[in-house]
């Protein structure tokens, strides 16, 4: 039985990207995760005082079922409590200070008892580029691009459509390997990242069958977030080099892939699949999956699906 | 018995240029009523003569402006590093070649009777070691049951043996990042880095144990007094994070044997994190105001905002470094940096920043000269800690908005030749910690070990400032030179100013705090490359006598028990204290 671990997002970005109008949305919202959003600055974190259940200066307990905690005194300790309190989380949202290299707080997500889930950079559109040629920082923030698995470009609506899609086309062609979207970070969809957002997967962790009933094309959450979700039922194993070549063709706008599958020659046993932005793992599954056929779930924005199919090149289901 | 002691000395030096040199000093209620002549200090009343100095030479107590508490935890922990290095009760020998290591851990390996505890050891610099790198394997070669650790000098990195990857569960599946590999993918016993430096339990709370409690403090107390240095700094300090610290450190340095005066300069926030400046500036003025005494001290904040040069994490200016691969980064953003300093700076709280890279020092002064456009403070005092870079252009900026400089002039001997080589390159090696430079353009600046860094003492630090060498034998840049009064100078008086504390310590002149620094020969008068080697009677402070740890012959690396007793070990070390 494999020991539980908690899902860690590292959220990085210069100054003024977004990260904190992230961070309220997700401590204010009811996203029905029980999150702990290490924050790097607590005075910037406006959190309603009705949500508040109780705090005690280092760490206020939300009625959203998040617990918001402060870095003053050691980054270690606070992960080593957190890992202490395993059960009631089902993910961890670290905000790292606008000139950390993210990578470095990626690292600690990658001790016992947690699982790096993804590193997400924001990057405002109409400043980023001229940020990344500051004679002070400029290394800073081109490190933080590079340690990305996901880059959400924000603030187009006050950069306008055109300086958006070039800022879009400038991060890409410097982070090939990461997915590289646009949306403002009040709506960036973090919560997607994480593996119990939606119900389907939760059915699946369930080891249930998604009956194909559920005729829901998109999920509308009450902040007017829209993504879309798709099913992929491969018939035929494939080698791992075909599944890491189909994951890596994705487009961008898909941020979730997660499920289980069997590989070709690697005997008949499933191996569960985690993948976010550019990060994939592969694992051998527990046993109560042994007699599942394979299936992956596939998150992503609106538009994201059109022309994706399996691994195996089977069709997708929307589901 | 009368209340004035009269301290008979061979010679008193008392850098107080109106009065330079003494034979006696007067002391009552333990600050200094005057010195000179017996002729000249006997007229305050009635007194005693103390001849235990008869033989020695007093100088004001030295400061130790930069230095960490951590010193005193590291002497919880046996030492293996490269230099020789004072322990609580003698000198560890430095080790030289991976032999002698292994030798010395077999050693340790047979003091401990519990065959399972870990043999925690600290102070590994690879750096002298070129060519082969250690492994679990050269360690399995002191034990293959008893777990052993290494924590490296820079503490980015451990080495452990076979028995200890088995403690820590890890193996060649761990996905842990920093574990070292060998080709094959078996881990090779190297831990780089906190999360995989922390695989194993045992050692992290070991090293947590030895950082904390009362015997640290009198560790830090007790290795400060045996360098003769009376006020010493915990320069990053805890006491506004972690505020049930401060009852700890206020009964050991107010404790009468305690042997020094202490000043914390508190971080208001983890390095790189940040915080309520405006509050933490209101609790910076309380501690002031309310939790001060004569010997414990809260005169000012730090502020870290760059790494180090050795480990290429230092922000520098063009050309940069000159091998290596550059990993500079602010830890602060430059724009948020002068909105954290303003509250501090219009509290009147002096602030000290940390800034090896010259890069970083521009954000630094940059900041100041915004903070002091807003705000009119003329006698600050903020001061650039480290300043290992600091050009002329910038010593000059310096002068005019009247920040000091603390130079680690130790670097010098320590990794003097590993900059000329391999970071920054011949120039700047031989203009680093230019100490001739900001005496010539008017900077206040002192001298400092960055203790547990390097061991604290202001006598080597002198040294490394008078004569610049190396141990490969260079000169590192004899045009930044300065003479014994200078260097002297700077580790009393000045280290003093940057403080806030000059109207109290840094001479030996009517009304000051009679603390005092007894050597055996007078630092101006020894060939300079003696300086180091003068021998430490021990210290005065505030007219108590605090005699110095004898040491005859270098003592073993002798394991220190971490567990137990926390009081009764506290107890023993109290008890060396005042022997």
């Amino acid at each position: 039985m494999q020991q539980k671990t908690i899902p860690v997002i590292i959220l990085g970005g210069y100054l003024g990207a977004g990260k904190t109008t992230l961070l309220n949305r997700l401590l204010s919202e009811q996203h029905g995760l029980r999150l702990a959003v290490i924050v790097n600055d607590f005075g910037a974190i406006n959190v309603d005082a009705g949500l508040i259940q109780s705090s005690d200066g280092e760490t206020i307990a939300l009625t959203n079922g998040c617990i918001c905690c402060g870095m003053a005194n050691n980054f270690m300790e606070v992960m080593f409590d957190l890992r202490n309190r395993a059960g009631e989380l089902d993910g961890v949202v670290v905000e790292t200070s606008g000139v950390a290299d993210p990578a470095q707080a990626g690292a600690y997500a990658t001790m016992p008892g947690f699982r790096l889930a993804a590193i997400l950079v924001l990057a405002d559109a109409e400043r980023v580029q001229r940020l990344s040629r500051d004679s002070l920082i400029g290394r800073s923030v081109s490190r933080q691009l590079q340690a990305a698995d996901v880059i959400i470009v924000t603030k187009g609506d006050l950069a306008g459509n055109e300086k958006t899609r070039t800022v879009v086309a400038w991060v890409k062609e410097r982070v090939p390997a990461a997915n590289v979207i646009a949306t403002p970070a009040g709506s960036a969809p973090v919560n997607l990242l994480f593996d119990a957002l939606s119900s389907a997967s939760s059915r699946l962790e369930a080891g249930q069958h998604d009956d194909g009933d559920h005729h829901e094309h998109a999920h509308h959450d009450e902040h007017g977030d829209l993504y879309v979700r798709a099913t992929a039922w491969p018939q035929q194993p494939v080698t791992r080099a075909a599944l890491q070549q189909w994951y890596a063709a994705l487009p961008d706008s898909i941020l979730r892939v997660k499920g289980w599958l069997r590989l070709e020659g690697e005997g008949d046993q499933p191996f569960v699949m985690q993948g976010v932005g550019k990060r994939l793992s592969v694992t051998p599954a527990g046993a109560h999956l042994a007699q599942q056929p394979s299936m992956l779930i596939l998150l992503g924005l609106p538009g994201s699906l059109d022309g994706v199919s399996s691994p195996d090149g089977t069709p997708l289901k929307e589901s | 018995m009368s209340d004035i002691t009269i301290y008979k000395a061979k010679k008193i030096i008392t850098m107080n240029p109106s009065n330079p040199e003494a034979t006696h000093v007067a002391v009552r209620d333990g600050r200094i009523l005057g010195a000179g002549t017996l002729d000249e200090v006997k007229g305050w009343g009635k007194y005693e003569i103390d001849d235990t100095f008869k033989h020695h030479v007093l100088v004001p107590g030295m400061i130790e402006a930069h230095a960490h508490v951590a010193e005193g935890a590291s002497a919880n922990i046996p030492y293996v590093g490269y230099f020789d290095r004072p322990l609580v009760n003698g000198v560890a020998k430095g080790i030289k070649s991976y032999d002698e290591l292994i030798a010395t851990l077999r050693k340790m390996d047979k003091e401990i009777s519990d065959p399972k505890q870990l043999l925690l050891v600290q102070g590994f610099d690879p750096i002298y070691f070129p060519g082969e790198r250690l492994t679990c394997q050269q360690l399995d070669a002191v034990s293959t049951t008893r777990p052993i650790y290494i924590i490296h000098a820079s503490l980015h990195l451990a080495t452990v043996n076979t028995a200890a990857l088995k403690a820590g569960n890890i193996t060649r599946d761990t996905q842990t990042a920093g574990v070292g590999r060998y080709e094959n993918g078996e881990p090779n016993g190297e831990l780089q880095e906190a999360p995989a430096m922390s695989l194993i339990p045992e050692a992290i709370q070991m090293v947590m144990k030895s950082a904390s409690g009362e015997q640290t403090l009198w560790n830090f107390g007790i290795l400060s007094r045996n360098a003769g240095v009376t006020t010493v700094t915990d320069l990053a300090g805890s006491i506004l994070t972690q505020p049930k610290s401060l009852s700890t450190w206020q009964s050991v340095v107010n404790d009468p044997k305690f042997p020094a005066r202490v000043a914390i300069y508190n971080i208001p926030a983890a390095p790189g994190s940040t915080a309520d400046w405006g509050a933490m500036a209101a609790r910076m003025k309380a501690l002031q105001a309310d939790e001060s005494s004569d010997k414990l001290r809260f005169p000012g904040i730090k502020l870290v905002i760059d790494g180090s040069i050795q480990g290429w994490t230092a922000v520098m200016n063009e050309p940069g470094y000159y091998t290596g691969e550059d990993h500079g980064m602010l830890l602060t953003v430059p724009e948020q940096f002068k909105d954290w300093m303003r509250p501090f700076h219009e509290a009147g709280i002096n602030m000290h920043v940390h800034c090896n890279g010259d890069k970083t020092i521009d954000v630094f002064l940059d900041a100041v000269e915004d903070v002091l456009k807003k705000c009119a403070w003329l006698d600050h005092r903020h001061t650039c800690q480290h300043a290992q870079l600091v050009t002329s252009a910038q010593f000059r900026r310096m002068a005019k908005m009247g920040i000091c400089a603390n130079i680690f002039s130790n670097h010098i001997w320590y990794w003097g030749d590993q900059h000329y080589e391999q970071t920054v390159g011949p120039e700047r090696a031989n203009r680093m910690e230019a100490c001739a430079t900001a005496r010539r353009e008017g900077v206040h600046f002192s001298l400092h070990s960055d203790a547990s860094v390097t061991p604290v003492g202001q006598l080597h630090t002198m040294w490394c400032a008078v004569n610049r060498v190396t141990p490969k034998g260079r000169v590192l840049g004899e045009h930044e030179r300065i003479n014994a009064y200078d260097a002297l100078y700077a580790v009393t008086v000045d280290a003093a100013y940057q403080m806030h504390m000059d109207h109290e310590i840094g001479s030996i002149e009517t009304g000051k705090w009679a603390d005092f620094t007894v050597l055996e020969e007078s630092p101006l008068d020894v060939r300079p490359m003696k300086i180091k080697d003068i021998g430490v009677w021990g210290t005065v402070v505030g007219g108590v006598k605090h005699e110095a740890t004898r040491v005859s012959a270098p003592a073993a690396a002798k394991p220190v028990r971490v567990s137990g007793n926390g009081k009764k070990t506290a107890k023993a070390a109290k008890k060396a204290a005042v022997k």
